[in-house]
Formats: C-alpha cells, structure tokens, sequence
C-alpha cells in the first residue's frame, strides 16, 4: 500500500485510543514507581513462591493439554477423510460458548461433593467422592474451553501446508514420521505459537475457575488482595507481577514467530486428504466421545439443575435484571468497541508505515497481553480519583473496550484488507464525495468484518467475569455475576438459569454469524 | 501546427509536476501536452513513475510543484489543487476496482450525474462495450476482460474530460489482451474522448497510441509519434527500451574519430566514449562483409537471431526473417554488413 499521510480524523481518533490503552500499563508504573520496595518485599515473600509456581504450572498445562486436544482434532478436520468433517468442524468450536467459571459450575455440582453423581450414588452408600476441584480442576475445564483458540489458528496452518512440499522431502526419501517433524511441524510452528500464546495468556488471566475450585493462583490473590482490605499496593504488587508473566509469554512468542510467517497461498493441487481406513470409525466415536463430555454434558448439567429449581416464577423474575444489563451493555460495548477499532485498523491497513500507527497498533494491544483483572483494576483505581467516573457505566464500558479492541481490530482489519486498493480512489474519480464514497463503498464493503467484531466482542463481554465483578457499578448485575456468586454458593439451582441464559447468548449469534456469512458466500 | 491552434487544441497540459513519495522522487518532471481526442500512452519500465504520474492528473496525489491544466483552466498548482471529484476525469485501474457489493449496472451508473437518467445512460454504454445482458451480474462472476470492459464503461459513462488507463491489460493473459486492445481502441475512438494510457509493454503502447512518451526514472525523455519513437531515439534510454537493439560501447580512437570493424565514424563533438545503437534488422549475414564468429543461434518461428562476435570482441545480434537464411551453425565464421549507420550517442 502506498503511504499515504492518514487524515486529521483518523490521526485523532489513533491518538484517543493511543491515551485510553496505555491508562493500564502506566497505572501500573506509576504505582511501582510509588513504592518499588513494596513490590520487592511482595515478591521475596515466602507465601508468593508457591503461588507463581502453582500459576505458571496450571498455564503450562492447560497449554499442553490444548495441544493435545486441538493439533491431533486439526489433523482429523482439515487432512483427513473423516466423514461429517463441516459439522464436526462447527461442532469442535462451540465449547467456546462455555466461560470456564460455568465449566468448574459443571465440574463442581456434578462431580463434588453434595453434587449430581454424588447423590445418585447415595443410596448405594457412597457419601464421600474423590473430588477433581483444585488447580488441576482448573485445568481440565480451561484446556476444554480454550482448546478452540487453538484449532481455530491452526486449521488455515494446516489447510494451506501444499501437499507437494510433503511430497518433496519423499522423492528426497524421507518417511512420513521424518516428514512431519522436518516439514510439517516448522511450517505449523507460526500457528502453534500464536494458539498456545492465546491460550496460555488465557489461562494466566482466568479468574471464573481458579476462584469457584479453589485454586490460589496470582488471579485469586490479586483478587482477595483488592477484595479484603481494598489494598491498593498490594493488588498493585501481583498485577505487576502478573503483567510481567504476560509480558514475557509475548516477547517469547514473538521471537519463535519472528521472520516465521510462511504467508502461504493455497495449494494449487487439492491434497484428498490421508486415508484413515480402519481408523475411521473409532476416530469418529472418539471425536463424538470427546464433544458429548465437553459441550453436552455441561448443557446437560445445567438443565438438570434448572429442572430441580423449585420455584420457576421467582427464578424467572429475579433473572429478567441481570439478563437485560447483560444483553444491552455487550449490545453497546460491542458497538462502541467497533467504532474505535475501526480507525485502528483502517491505519493499520493502509498508512501500516507511520508511527502513528504503528504506535496505535502495538499499544491496542494492551487488551489482549494484560489480564482483564488488572485492567479493571487499574482502571477502577484510576477511577476513584476522577469522582464522577468512579462506579459508572462508563468505566464498565471503557474496560470491555480496552480488553476487546484487539479482537474487533483483527476482524475489521480481514475485510479492510480485502479491500481492493483503489476502490475508493475510482469512487473519487467518478465524481462522488468524501461523504458518498464512505456511504455507498468503504461502509458496505467492510460491514461484514465489522459486524462479525461486533459478535466476537458481544460474546466476550457477555461472558466476561473479573472485570465485570470490579467494574460494574453497586447494585448492577450481569449474568456472568450471578452464576459465579451462586456457584461460589453452591446454590447450584440458582445457577443454572443464568449459566443457561450465557450459553444460549454466545451460542445464537456466533451461528446467526455463521449463517448469514455463508449466505454472503 | 501553428502557434494558435496549438493552445486550442490542447486537451491536457502538464508543466514539470514533481512529486516525492516517501524517500523517493517518484516524479521529477512531467511535462507534456495531450492534444482533443488524442490517445496519448506514457510508456516507461516498472518504477520509472507512471502511475505516479497518472495519479497526480488523476488528483489522487497532490503534487509537490508543477503546473496542471484541463484545456484553459488550471487545475492543479502551488495554490491551486482541484479535486478528483471535481475533475470530471474516468480512471481505469489496474485491478479494474469495481465495486464489488454492486451490480454491473449500478457499477456504470454509479458516475452519472444525472439520477433520473442514469439507467439509461449505463446501458447506452453496457451496449458500448457489448455487454447488454450482464446488467444484473456480480461482479465476481465476471471473467477479467468482461471486468475490464465493465471499468471502461464505468469510466466512460459521466463523459470525463479526460479517461485515463492505468495499465489497463496487465491482468489479462496475451491472447485477450490483443483482442481486447483493438476493443478499447475502437471504444475509446468512438466515444470520441482524449485518453492518457501508461503502460509497460512498448507493443501495446506502439499498437494503440497517437503518440507516445517514454518515461525513465520521473521524467519524459522523449515524445513523438511510435515510429518516431522506434526508428529515432532520442538518447540510448530510449533505444535500449525499443526494438532489442544492440548497445555496443567504444572510445574514441583520435579526436573526432572512431575505429571499429566496419570502418572509420567521424564524430560531431569532442567525446571520448560512444554508445553505438544498431537496430538487430539492420545487420546482415553476407559472405562479404567483416569477420565474426557465431556464438549463439534462436529460433523464434517467423524469424531467428543469431549472436556473433566481432573481431575486437563485441558481441552483435542480428535477426533474420523469412525462410531462405543460409545455413548456419555456432562456431561457423561468417561475414557482416550493415544496411544502415548506427546511431550515435556520447556516453561521457
């Protein structure tokens, strides 16, 4: 693209998001800056050892058993001969639908103790269950609901591998098995460490099933330090240490990505795909087995749950609120985030060599490497000195925009690039306006992108927790909320309806999206 | 063509436009004249700034100084700077740039000022470009030529002051692209418009063009009709583009005078190093002419060239048409002569 200078409009609005994306990070120094020996004196603390350690073991292999879930699952989808690959395709997606803190709400009321299996079990006499809650809970229920990440980054990796290149280190007389490790996997490895940095920056910022299983990681204790004494250093002291940990996990990231990106096309000569043979079937139960426990059995358990709530009317009545908050503030975090991201990704796209944008694009980032805990926090402690922000929506919103910017940017950024350079110049051209080229083409043709970032953004924010537990202003409840506090409670019946509601609400639209795309198709 | 006339007649007028994009000084002077009704080709290799050129007549980029005049009126200068909205130009890209959310029809229509009437109008010019039945069609379903005839009707429709073609034929594969050429040509004639085309390929420039200028790194070098342009370069840029011709570069021998195997050239001024451009037509194997050696023979069908090596170690393509060439073999020693005296430029 030709570099041209962007527009006083687009300048200013790279500059509002620019102020608004580094509040965190410089919340953050400023508060080291105040007392760098409190940080200290945090860090060398006996009690921090183990939970750094127990938190970066949960990241490790939460990221490990994604790998092993999602890279053979791709293979299967995309270079296989499985039958009913598309629905299968869909279907290995939708666990996202599932926040992790309605995952431990699953593993909690039907493998816990007082909980579904237990008490079926009871009048055979058993009344104690060896119980899976803990950190090693949390990683069976953060690997099965970020996995996707995973297969959604390395599936398109895996698609445009040109099976001639296998083909290739053959004639040279390499086996398969040598094949795949001196081929396939450096050519996977971009896609790998761009899924599992996703995901363990996920696993690093979970809040919903650390906290519900009892498991002390860095989210919890930042949490408890901000909940128990409204400890500003203290809470300060592990959202910079948990910054440096997202921090590095980006920095290596990007060393094994660096001058790594095969931008390959896709392959001219269609691979059929290697034949599984006698394979087939048991891939298929496997691959059936694994999807029935990861997205029926939760949805199962919540209507279960639901089915043993005695009161439906109050249950409906008290759940009308927080259903209504939910919807409307996504509905409008979603809009918003997408109008900022806009500016963000048209610089990106088409002034990509200006500082200003790079600048603009580097920092938009700050939503995706730092925790939502930590933004909400800083925001929340930046908020407290600005007396007419402080416990507003507007907090709110300023925090799911902050923490869901990067992903409406990359969806907007897809169709801003598919743009064809001169559309808008042709427009010009033939005589239309600043006005009417913006109306009639650059709108229509990036609509699609824009709106498939307000879906993704709609979704995260209505399953959204920690920031939404900080943010939210008193006496506002969300959905998110309320299952985790009944859950917390173990008030399993009080939680299934919202926990039905939130899967319902992520469900519908990412298969409307989908529909309506195809239609485009 | 006299004085008066001159000023009348002229269509398009640009006076040393420059324009520096980014460390580069994409055009450095871009001064011609484009005469009413006159197909005019900028044609130069790849990043010599043609299409910086046709931009900044476009109004898509703003030049850093020069003059730009639409017939009288000033379009473009230090304090001026019209618009491309504004200037009533039709502009065929490269990739064409349809809009690809809208039908062919509402792609022609999408220029004509007239509202009520700009149905009718994109469908005079769907019958134009012989496209009547693809009014309602996508886009994406058209084959490359039918898009690009779609963006010449788009761009004829508003009846621009001037269309301009920014390498209108480079998507297309070879056997479309001179089908389509006499196309374009006969279109574009019979709209009656003054159109600038840029383009790499000297064929096509020389097939379609009234005139042609050559462009080399920012700045026209030469203008002229394409004979003019082929048989009499105005320096060795422009041989060295045209035609494949031999460049062989000598010193000056004595004042004055060069020493080479075909003889003894007098030169004009005093220089000390020549570049000689011998057109590969106008060499001729001959039993009696000065001493080579065949280096190299290709076959091209309706003509073959074969490479020979003079005595002072030159190197000479000579082409050979028809079918009753003397049999010839590499390493064979053979005679040449030249039917016509190279062209002489100093390469001081």
């Amino acid at each position: 693209m030709r570099n041209r200078t962007a527009g006083p409009i687009l300048c200013t609005a790279a500059i509002m998001v620019v102020i608004l994306c580094v509040v965190p990070p410089v919340y953050l120094l400023f508060q080291l800056s105040l007392s760098p020996s409190r940080f200290l004196e945090y860090v060398t603390t006996d009690s921090t050892g183990p939970v750094v350690w127990r938190t970066l073991w949960m990241v490790f292999a939460v990221t490990t058993t994604s790998l092993c879930i999602a890279v053979p699952m791709a293979w299967l989808l995309e270079r296989s001969d499985l039958p009913w690959r598309n629905l299968f395709g869909v279907l290995a997606i939708l666990p996202l639908a599932i926040p992790s803190y309605i995952g431990s709400f699953v593993l909690l009321s039907a493998f816990g103790q007082r909980g579904l299996i237990q008490q079926l079990l009871e009048p055979v006499g058993v009344e104690n269950m060896v119980s899976i809650s803990g950190c090693s809970g949390s990683v069976i229920v953060l690997a099965l609901s970020t996995y996707p990440y995973l297969l959604i980054t390395l599936r398109p990796a895996l698609g445009s591998i040109d099976p001639r290149m296998s083909e290739v280190s053959r004639t040279f007389g390499y086996g398969p098995v040598r094949t795949f490790y001196k081929v396939t996997l450096p050519f996977l490895r971009p896609a790998l460490a761009a899924g599992g940095l996703l995901i363990a920056l996920y696993a690093l910022s979970d809040f919903g099933a650390v906290s519900l299983l009892n498991c002390r990681s860095l989210t919890v204790s930042l949490f408890s330090h901000y909940e128990s004494a409204f400890d500003r250093t203290g809470a300060a002291s592990v959202a910079i240490l948990l910054s440096t940990f997202a921090l590095i996990f980006v920095l290596v990231d990007l060393r094994t990505r660096r001058n790594r990106d095969y931008n390959s096309a896709r392959p001219v000569l269609q691979d059929r795909g290697t034949t599984l043979g006698k394979w087939r079937w048991p891939a298929v139960a496997l691959l059936s087995i694994f999807l029935f426990v990861a997205l029926v059995v939760p949805i199962g358990v919540l209507i279960y749950w639901f089915t043993r709530e005695v009161n439906y009317l109050e249950s409906l009545n008290s759940i009308l609120v927080p259903a209504v908050n939910s919807v409307l503030v996504s509905a409008v975090a979603g809009i918003i985030t997408c109008l900022i991201a806009t500016p963000v990704a048209i610089l990106s796209v088409q002034h990509g060599r200006q500082w200003l944008s790079r600048i603009t694009e580097t920092v938009s980032y700050t939503g995706y490497a730092l925790p939502g805990l930590v933004i909400a926090l800083s925001l929340v402690f930046v908020a407290k000195n600005v007396a007419f922000l402080y416990q507003t929506f507007f907090v709110l919103i300023v925090g799911y925009v902050l923490l869901f910017l990067p992903q409406a940017a990359g969806a907007i950024r897809v169709s801003i690039g598919q743009l064809q350079q001169n559309v808008q110049s042709a427009a010009k051209g033939l005589g239309a306006g600043n006005l009417r080229v913006m109306s009639t083409i650059t709108f229509p043709l990036i609509r699609r992108g824009a709106i498939a970032g307000f879906v993704l953004v709609f979704i995260t924010t209505i399953k959204e927790l920690p920031a939404t537990l900080i943010l939210s202003p008193l006496g506002y409840e969300s959905l998110s909320a309320s299952v985790w506090s009944a859950s917390s409670e173990a008030f399993f019946a009080r939680a299934a309806l919202p926990g039905l509601l939130l899967v319902f609400f992520s469900l519908l639209p990412l298969i409307l999206l989908n529909r309506w795309d195809r239609s485009l198709q | 063509m006299n004085d008066r006339q001159g000023k009348t007649d002229i269509a398009l007028r640009a006076d040393k436009l420059a324009l520096r994009l980014g460390s580069v000084q994409a055009v450095t002077d871009l001064s011609l004249d484009i005469r009413q009704g006159e197909f005019f080709a900028i044609l130069g290799p790849s990043g010599s700034g043609k299409t910086t050129s046709l931009r900044l007549i476009a109004g898509l980029e703003r030049p850093d100084s020069g003059e730009l005049y639409f017939g009288q009126n000033l379009i473009s200068s230090n304090t001026t700077f019209v618009t491309p909205q504004e200037r009533k130009i039709g502009m065929v890209f490269q990739d064409y740039a349809l809009f690809p959310h809208m039908t062919v029809l509402e792609n022609i229509a999408y220029g004509v000022g007239d509202k009520a009437k700009s149905n009718i109008i994109a469908h005079e010019y769907l019958n134009l470009v012989n496209l009547v039945g693809f009014e309602d069609r996508r886009i994406s379903d058209l084959s490359g030529g039918e898009q690009q005839r779609v963006a010449l009707a788009r761009a004829l429709a508003p009846q621009p002051n001037i269309l301009l073609l920014d390498e209108p034929f480079s998507n297309l594969d070879p056997v479309l692209r001179v089908n389509l050429r006499e196309q374009v040509r006969r279109i574009v004639r019979s709209a009656g418009v003054t159109t600038l085309m840029v383009t790499h390929d000297q064929e096509e420039a020389l097939s379609m063009a009234d005139r042609i200028g050559f462009m080399k790194e920012g700045h026209i070098r030469q203008v002229g009709v394409p004979e003019e342009l082929f048989t009499q370069p105005s320096d060795v840029s422009v041989a060295e583009f045209f035609g494949d011709s031999n460049i062989l570069q000598y010193n000056a021998s004595a004042p004055r005078t060069l020493n080479w195997p075909f003889g003894t050239l007098s030169l004009l001024d005093e220089i000390s190093a020549v570049s000689l451009v011998i057109s590969p037509d106008s060499v001729e194997i001959t039993p009696r002419g000065v001493d080579g050696v065949v280096l190299d023979l290709q076959y091209f069908g309706y003509y073959r060239k074969v490479l020979v090596e003079l005595s002072d170690g030159q190197h000479i393509h000579v082409r050979q048409t028809g079918f009753n060439y003397v049999p010839t073999n590499i390493g064979d020693r053979v005679g040449l002569a030249l039917l016509k005296a190279p062209t002489i430029f100093s390469a001081d």
